[in-house]
């Protein structure tokens, strides 16, 4: 295999695809699932949530409790808005217990945090369907799509720029027409009346580009399209400043 | 190929167990049942064939943290009585402070049934059916500590780092049921020492670790984290799959 196999991007070929769905001639990149700590922190930003702080400990009220007062992990208290991070700052930032007494144990250890007792030399890729009630039903979850909702609906006045600019922030690329009609379909469907306390068509819709694969996934191109945004973002940014 | 990339696929897996549940009816998320078999297939915890071809059908396993004495109850120890309050040198064990000496059980012994299995006077009706019991009474430990013991039990080590027996078990011959994880390490009253390293998975995938349930909260919703939604009902609930499996297809 030579060097130019390595520096494939992970872009779609129907032809190829035909052939060897499973790319094992490595006809592409394999797209690889990005660990817990990058997908929160990407969520957290997308929502426009992120605190930017750098370094210090981390930011958990817990550990500042004596020890003998701490709770056990079936009646650890739940903060509301941030639960589980215990902080809004980057996941690296999470107070990790080599005894499972926070929250963020739990999730972190769900999505494959290696077990910090012992030296791991490679992080297991498991997927089990707790992963997927934490992205369809988490108060994290939920957090970061009525977050990321209301920046879209404040920011924007129609649901075709708010849609371009949620496609901007979550994948660094504008959504393709398939794309734009699946989503203007499930956001104008009419809300069901349900005896739950209900979110909005919107905020429903950015809680699955939050879960997508493309989200969930790193793929050369949109990492260097996120920088390509990024940098349009701030020359936006220094128009309006200016 | 398609359960590979993020978790997003994933919900191809909540559609299998679902759909196994028949909560899911086969046309009212096509493009989901459609999936299911491949999903089952090439799921962590497909069942897998041992080496060899296995006799028991079944295994619980009751770690009774606590329990009552071995010398109390099935392994009649006659040299206990003769020894009764004296120190001999073997039982001097620097690692435990001083004690009175040895103790004889203060149960009696009787053999039971065709087996001819000792058993104390503490289980007149399991004693009864003694004969349909395997006792094992050869094992030793070298760890007279309780903690350390727990792990030595459990692991086969007193390190805790260590996978446990039940996450061998899962990584090994995984489960035939798919709407529950592999292992669930039931603690009624919460968590003992030394604590979740004793259902623990170590270098194994994470899937295989115990499920920690402190069963004496019996309501589902209370006992599995996110397993219910405040806000949305499962009818929302599918629109969103439906239209998460749409967006994954367009991106595979």
């Amino acid at each position: 295999m030579l060097s130019a196999t390595y520096s494939l991007s992970s872009d779609m070929d129907n032809g190829n695809f035909l052939v060897d769905g499973d790319n094992k001639l490595l006809w592409r990149m394999n797209r690889r699932r990005l660990e817990i700590e990058p997908w929160q922190d990407a969520a957290l930003a997308t929502s426009g949530r992120r605190d930017k702080k750098m370094g210090g400990p981390p930011a958990d009220p817990l550990r500042t409790a004596p020890r003998e007062e701490l709770p056990s992990r079936q009646k650890h208290t739940k903060p509301e808005d941030n639960f589980p991070l215990a902080c809004n700052r980057r996941t690296i930032y999470t107070p990790i217990s080599r005894d499972g007494r926070f929250a963020s144990d739990d999730v972190l250890r769900l999505f494959d945090f290696p077990d910090p007792r012992i030296s791991s030399g490679k992080r297991n890729v498991t997927t089990v369907s707790q992963q997927h009630l934490f992205a369809l039903n988490s108060n994290f979850m939920i957090e970061r799509a009525k977050d990321l909702a209301l920046r879209l609906l404040t920011e924007f006045d129609n649901d075709e720029t708010r849609l371009d600019d949620a496609f901007s922030l979550a994948f660094g690329r504008p959504p393709t027409a398939v794309e734009q009609e699946l989503a203007l379909e499930f956001i104008h469907a009419p809300t069901l009346q349900t005896p739950r306390l209900g979110l909005s068509r919107w905020e429903q819709y950015v809680q699955v580009l939050l879960s997508s694969n493309e989200f969930c996934t790193s793929s050369d191109r949109s990492a260097v399209q996120s920088v390509v945004t990024q940098i349009k973002h701030c020359c936006n940014l220094r128009v309006l400043i200016s | 190929m398609l359960r590979r990339p993020g978790f997003g696929a994933g919900s191809l897996e909540l559609a299998t167990v679902l759909a196994d549940d028949g909560v899911l009816a086969p046309n009212s998320a096509s493009a989901a049942g459609q999936q299911t078999a491949a999903a089952v297939a090439s799921s962590p915890l497909a069942p897998k064939n041992a080496h060899f071809e296995p006799r028991a059908k079944r295994l619980i396993y009751l770690h009774m943290n606590g329990g009552p004495s071995q010398v109390n109850t099935f392994d009649y120890k006659p040299a206990l009585e003769k020894y009764d309050g004296q120190r001999p040198p073997e039982a001097e064990l620097k690692t435990l402070s001083k004690t009175a000496g040895l103790l004889k059980s203060s149960f009696t012994f009787k053999q039971w049934g065709e087996s001819g299995l000792w058993v104390s006077d503490l289980f007149p009706h399991t004693a009864r059916c003694i004969v349909d019991i395997c006792l094992i009474k050869s094992m030793v430990t070298d760890v007279p500590e309780h903690a350390a013991g727990l792990l030595l039990m459990n692991l086969g080590t007193i390190q805790s780092n260590r996978p446990s027996l039940g996450a061998w078990l899962g990584y090994g011959l995984e489960t035939e049921n798919q709407n529950l994880p592999s292992y669930l390490a039931l603690c009624p009253n919460g968590e003992s020492r030394p604590g979740p390293n004793l259902w623990g998975h170590s270098f194994l995938p994470g899937i295989y670790s115990g499920c920690y349930e402190d069963t004496f909260n019996m309501d589902a919703k209370k006992a599995f984290q996110d397993f219910d939604n405040r806000y949305l009902s499962l009818a929302e609930q599918y629109q969103q799959l439906d239209l998460l499996i749409g967006m994954n297809q367009l991106h595979l």
